[in-house]
């Protein structure tokens, strides 16, 4: 039950997007569709239990002046990691993503739960919140790429259905990542947030 | 304090290495592959090809064959689009001289707009097939259709394909090649 | 001509925040008054320009092939400029602070945020890995030129983020539904304000 709890608190509770509010730069920009949401957000999924983990194993011996690079460091390791193995796998995936692969580094998420969370419990835990966080962030993300696809490409996971008459670009563009998340945001408060 | 950043330094910068050194090879592996794709998209059915590109006015360019003879060109040329370089590969029937079909194979176009030249079976992509070089000037909004609200990638592309069939011109005036 | 290009381009047409969407978090974090908005602008056009001399020049002379090592080290960039970013920002805030203590009254307690701003990361791996089109063919920026467009880069920054700070000490003033309340308003606002710097996309190729 307990443990139930720690994924469901990432999902909910502890949603990155719509309450903690962190990590906005991929939210917004590798939005454009649904699919993209979802790479995005598995790929952050995976350096953060990976992260999680080893800081949650590491904590008690890292001085506390160094603690912060030493984290850094981590993190970055499984970064580069998970860039050579999507080049060398799933290259569409890498090219889709662009720059906000590298940019996982310094997605507030992780450094945010390896200091509030890791350093405190132990590997377990830490990897159950990491999957947690992961998947309300890739839940987040998912939505947020299906709500711009539909609207602006006419389309989910690359199905079209809308015809090209009736697509609104600007969702596909900067403005509409922005308005979108907004409401998303607005219809979070009202309807999720409530239920305590 | 010291001690402990560099020993964590050292090991992820060792570990790193090693992951480096073993996604090398599929990593370049991927590349060829991305190029071989795009050579089937391109050309009409073949057998052989030629394994490394060769080069013809700035750009490489691959020779195709089927049973012995000729069957087509697949010419990359580059130029810059809207998010950096833009790379298209152009291939070209050697029977009639024509475009039998273009592939982009590398660029960094706006997800959802000028990403849309990746579609295969898209509006932009479908409408270079079968075109004469000969009959048209290739120019955006004349004889090509822009894709929508991505003018400097379609304007990109045109140029790429302009460029490789200049290249073919000098392939062809090549006496090897007659 | 190329660098006007790169000014024009790097402040309005693709603004850091509005077009490429990095440096979000501190623009929602920070812009709540104008002072502090300043305040941290400035911050953040010091860094990015000082942190992306420092590793075009680490990336030039140590990581690529042509290099010292005369090994291709570049899957090592991200690692190796978050570091650099890290340790150059602790330097400044002590340099600061010892040479010019007043400076370190308006910007010191913006820097140790700076770290994990994907602004200046995002920036210094795009000036060495992207291929820019500025001024005809692609090609990867000169240290010259890299200079110039990540200060303009950064003054780009600090535009969005004044006239954002403006927008919403207005904001404030107003009566806003429950549910609307402090991130999404400033989301959908944003949202605007990117709309109006898309009546700059085209000035430059």
């Amino acid at each position: 039950m307990n443990k139930f709890r720690i994924i469901l608190d990432g999902i909910v509770k502890n949603n990155p997007t719509f309450v903690l509010i962190l990590g906005m730069c991929p939210t917004l920009a590798t939005t454009t569709s649904a699919i993209n949401g979802l790479s995005m957000g598995l790929a952050t999924m995976f350096v953060l239990i990976l992260a999680n983990m080893v800081i949650s194993l590491i904590a008690p011996i890292v001085p506390d002046k160094v603690h912060i690079p030493v984290y850094i460091v981590v993190i970055a390791t499984f970064v580069t990691l998970l860039q050579l193995l999507l080049k060398a796998y799933v290259p569409a995936v890498n090219d889709a993503l662009g720059l906000f692969i590298p940019l996982i580094v310094v997605n507030c998420i992780i450094l945010g739960r390896a200091e509030g969370f890791a350093n405190k419990h132990g590997v377990g835990e830490s990897a159950l919140d990491g999957i947690g966080i992961g998947i309300g962030f890739t839940l987040a993300l998912t939505v947020l790429g299906a709500v711009r696809e539909i609207l602006g490409s006419g389309s989910i996971f690359n199905v079209q259905f809308i015809g090209e008459q009736y697509q609104m670009l600007a969702f596909v563009m900067a403005p509409g990542a922005f308005i979108c998340l907004g409401y998303l945001m607005v219809l979070f408060n009202k309807f999720i947030k409530k239920e305590k | 304090m010291v001690l402990v950043l560099t020993g964590v330094c050292l090991v992820c910068a060792a570990l790193l290495g090693g992951a480096y050194v073993i996604t090398k090879d599929p990593i370049a592996k991927a590349d060829k592959e991305k190029t071989v794709k795009a050579l089937s998209e391109v050309l009409p059915a073949f057998d052989t090809v030629s394994e490394e590109p060769l080069e013809a006015g700035g750009c490489n360019y691959y020779v195709a064959q089927k049973d012995g003879a000729v069957v087509g060109y697949a010419i990359e040329s580059k130029t810059g689009g809207f998010g950096g370089e833009l790379t298209v590969m152009v291939g070209i029937d050697a029977k009639t001289g024509f475009i039998w079909n273009t592939a982009p194979l590398k660029h960094g176009e706006t997800p959802g707009l000028g990403a849309k030249c990746e579609d295969a079976n898209g509006k932009f992509r479908t409408q270079w097939q079968g075109l004469n070089p000969a009959e048209h000037a290739f120019e955006v909004k004349k004889d090509i259709d822009a894709i929508t609200a991505s003018t400097i990638t379609s304007k990109a592309y045109t140029k790429c394909v302009t460029q490789a069939l200049e290249a073919y011109k000098l392939i062809m005036e090549e006496p090897s090649n007659e | 001509m190329t660098y006007f290009l790169i000014i024009i381009s790097a402040i309005f047409v693709n603004n850091i925040v509005l077009a490429q969407f990095l440096g979000i978090c501190p623009f929602l974090g920070v812009s709540n008054k104008l002072s502090t908005a300043t305040g941290m602008s400035m911050a953040v056009c010091f860094v990015i320009t000082l942190a992306t001399l420092v590793t075009w020049l680490i990336n030039h002379y140590f990581l690529m092939a042509s290099g010292l090592f005369g090994i291709d080290l570049t899957f090592l960039q991200t690692i190796a400029f978050i570091l650099v970013i890290a340790a150059l920002v602790q330097m400044v805030e002590i340099v600061l602070k010892k040479v010019s203590p007043s400076l370190y009254q308006a910007l010191g307690i913006f820097l140790p945020l700076i770290t994990t701003n994907c602004a200046v990361l995002g920036v210094s791996i795009d000036v060495v890995t992207k291929q820019f089109t500025f001024g005809g063919a692609a090609h990867i920026l000169s240290l010259g030129e890299a200079m110039v467009y990540a200060f303009a880069t950064s003054l780009g920054y600090g535009l969005a983020m004044v006239i954002f700070a403006g927008l919403r000490e207005h904001l404030a003033m107003n009566n806003v539904p429950k549910a609307f309340r402090g991130v999404p308003i400033a989301l959908v606002t944003v949202g605007i304000l990117a709309m109006a710097f898309m009546g700059f996309s085209g000035m430059v190729k």
